[in-house]
């Protein structure tokens, strides 16, 4: 069919027959288009040729620093094994939620990811994950790395991943204002930590900055006070009376001893970075991320770090760890596995940690003189009594429950222990499901 | 005459037939491509969310199996899913009331003639095109308790500072301001066109009437504009009930569910608690009450123009 003569003939394009054949024709390339878009989909899988180099996909998150430096672990691994390349593919840190399930769900998964907690039990509760026991048998960081840090990369007995970082919670805080407002030592106990934070509390400056989160801010007094947030069966205990009291404790140091800036109950992530920065803040809860980024920061007071007072049944402290993971979807699933093995080897661990100023996941890192300074002495203090999260890929459903509850409670909505309560019924709905 | 048309057709000669039907057939051969790509990305994800809705997502065994109405009696009874209805009546009409007003009031004031009135009117579209997370980020640093600009203007006309998000209904204001700041400006060229339409000789017939200002706005203006209006609100109450990033970046739901609106709990459903099921049944939900509220609102108005 010609245009040109449709138009120079003055007939109107509907009217122009279309013969069978091109009527075939036109259902074809219609077809063709809409199954090549479909094969173009299928970015998220690995290439190679049929003896040439192969190209391992590798999604990855987090800061810019660690970003840069993982880069050029892959630059340097391919100079080593010209035929192994990675393309990395950085997953913003807010976009996980949709990015890994939605690949997930699509059979689009890379044959690397790095992330942390809940994905790897997201991803193995799907059987994406490649079992890495045979592959880890012999190697020397096997035994080097911490156990609390292999505890969130075994599912059903198999390894699923190989720890990479990890970040254990610890108060990070202003040295500078601590001597100013003679508070001479960290505290060690709740009741030295709520003078602490009195003592630093004048004026438009706060003793503690805080934003409602159950890991970062909530578990780990939790902990401190004896109880857990999951029994083995995966049932809520963090609503029992640990839990109250640990949530009384933080709602006193709110509203009762008020060492905290107005509003903080609305406060994230972000609000808290920028407050301990302004210098107005002695202490908020964070990890050992923060050392790296305050050092970019130029922040102008000396930071130090504080392991988590202890509460009536001792320390508690929540031990977070990102790892790397092989798909099983994965066509070269040995480079893949090669490819992590070494970029957690002994000299990378070392590199990786020491580059960053991130606490050190194995003991040989441990061992380094940079590590036994006064900074990094809390994170070696906290192994001790350190624990990791429960093992489902339904936590995020019970950290936003006891977000909630925290909120509520700070509010008044609700008394501490019917605020819990309330949580648990919600993380129970969200658990079983 | 219909039925000598009908007389005709029978009687065109059987060689005949098969051109005609080729000739028929030809406008839906063109139509094809288009339809089949709109089946797939239309229809295609809506009744696949329908069929979500009735299925239960075991997210510990991978398997997926048929839940028949459980989803929705869970959703019925969830206390979650009523207040994030409650949070998003109140969001969707303070949001689209203050971008209308605003909006429209822009509307007037560019339709003038002024100096400066072109860069105006490509000034008021910056909030309009610029990206939702931007602009929860930019209303966050004003919304800041310590720092915030807000809070420093309380502070210099000697007010005293308000904690803009530690409040369950002081982060629904705060949310609701950022929302019309962000969307006024699509009122506000939408209504522009509108004026721009209007015959100015129904405003010279009026003035010569001895209409005042405010009788033109009433009489002309306004019915003039009211189709356009009518669009307006539709989309803006559309796509107010489903607007997500602002509020998800600004509190995420908070305080303590204070700004929980539903496609907040349609995300917490689906990417905290892996329940897909239960996410698609709330999505579900929020479809038809926006089409219940398309047909009600466009009825409504019928009936008054009758």
């Amino acid at each position: 069919m010609n245009i040109d003569q449709v138009l120079s003939n003055g007939k109107s394009l509907t009217s122009q027959r279309v013969s069978r054949r091109e009527a075939l024709q036109v259902i074809g390339a219609t077809a063709g288009t809409l199954i090549g878009g479909s094969a173009l989909t299928a970015c998220g899988t690995s290439s190679s040729g049929s003896n040439g180099p192969i190209t391992l996909q590798f999604w990855d998150t987090f800061s810019t620093a660690e970003i840069t430096l993982l880069h050029q672990m892959g630059s340097e691994y391919t100079k080593l094994n010209p035929n192994v390349k990675i393309n990395f593919y950085e997953i913003p840190f807010d976009q996980r939620p949709t990015k890994i399930p939605s690949a997930a769900q699509t059979n689009s998964l890379p044959d690397i990811a790095r992330a942390d907690y809940p994905y790897q039990w997201y991803l193995s509760a799907r059987n994406k994950l490649a079992h890495l026991d045979d592959a880890l048998k012999g190697w020397d960081m096997r035994d080097a790395i911490y156990d609390v840090a292999w505890k969130e990369v075994t599912y059903q007995g198999h390894i699923i991943g190989i720890p990479q970082d990890k970040f254990t919670t610890i108060f990070c805080y202003n040295q500078d204002k601590f001597a100013k407002d003679g508070v001479t030592s960290f505290p060690t106990t709740w009741d030295e930590f709520t003078s602490a934070c009195q003592k630093m509390t004048h004026g438009d400056e706060y003793g503690l900055g805080l934003y409602p989160d159950a890991g970062q801010l909530f578990t780990p007094y939790l902990l401190g006070a004896g109880g857990k947030i999951l029994d083995a069966n995966f049932n809520p205990t963090f609503n029992q009376e640990p839990g109250v009291k640990a949530l009384q404790y933080i709602i006193d140091l709110v509203s009762k001893y008020k060492v905290t800036p107005p509003g903080v109950i609305g406060w994230q992530y972000a609000n808290a970075d920028d407050a301990l920065k302004s210098g107005k803040i002695g202490m908020v809860q964070f990890g050992s991320w923060i050392i790296d980024n305050y050092k970019a920061a130029k922040v102008p007071w000396k930071l130090g770090i504080g392991a988590m007072p202890k509460g009536s049944s001792g320390g508690g402290a929540v031990s977070s760890t990102t790892s790397y993971m092989v798909m099983n979807t994965s066509q070269h699933q040995k480079e893949a596995i090669d490819v992590v093995k070494w970029m957690v080897s002994r000299q990378n661990a070392l590199n990786w940690a020491k580059s960053l100023d991130h606490e050190p996941i194995d003991k040989f890192t441990a061992d380094d003189p940079h590590f036994t300074t006064p900074l990094f002495e809390p994170f070696k203090t906290s192994l001790s009594f350190a624990s990791v999260l429960p093992p489902t890929p339904a936590y995020n459903a019970v950290n936003q429950a006891i977000k909630q509850a925290i909120q509520k409670a700070l509010l008044g909505k609700a008394s501490p222990k019917q605020a819990l309560d309330e949580a648990a019924a919600t993380s129970k709905a969200a658990l079983q499901s | 005459m219909l039925k000598e048309k009908a007389s005709q057709a029978d009687h065109v000669p059987l060689a005949a037939r098969p051109a005609r039907r080729r000739r028929n057939m030809t406008p839906y051969m063109f139509l094809l491509p288009a339809s089949i790509v709109l089946l797939l990305i239309f229809f295609y994800p809506m009744l696949n969310g329908l069929y979500t809705s009735f299925t239960h997502y075991n997210q510990y065994t991978d398997t997926t199996s048929i839940a028949g109405f459980r989803n929705y009696a869970a959703v019925l009874h969830d206390p979650s899913f009523w207040n994030s209805m409650q949070r998003s009546v109140i969001w969707v009409f303070f949001s689209v009331v203050g971008q209308f007003v605003i909006g429209f009031a822009f509307a007037l004031l560019l339709n003038e003639r002024w100096p400066g009135n072109r860069l105006m009117r490509a000034i008021v579209l910056i909030p309009w095109v610029m990206p939702g997370v931007s602009v929860a980020l930019t209303w966050n640093l004003i919304y800041n308790g310590q720092f915030g600009l807000l809070n420093d203007v309380l502070f210099r006309l000697g007010l005293p500072p308000t904690q803009w998000l530690a409040d369950p209904n002081m982060a629904m204001v705060a949310v609701i301001i950022a929302n019309v700041w962000k969307a006024f400006p699509f009122v506000t060229i939408t209504m522009l066109a509108g004026l721009a339409a209007i015959p100015e000789e129904l405003y010279a017939a009026a003035r010569v009437d001895g209409a005042s200002v405010l009788d033109r706005f009433v009489h002309v203006t306004l019915p003039q504009l009211r189709n356009i209006m009518l669009v307006v609100i539709l989309l803006m109450v559309v796509w107010t009930f489903n607007y997500f990033d602002l509020v998800f970046v600004l509190t995420q739901g908070g305080p303590a569910q204070g700004t929980e609106i539903a496609p907040i709990l349609v995300a917490r459903y689906a990417f905290q608690q892996f329940d897909y099921g239960l996410a698609a049944t709330v999505a579900i939900i929020m479809t038809l009450f926006n089409v219940i509220f398309a047909i009600l609102y466009i009825s409504v108005l019928r009936r008054s123009d009758a």
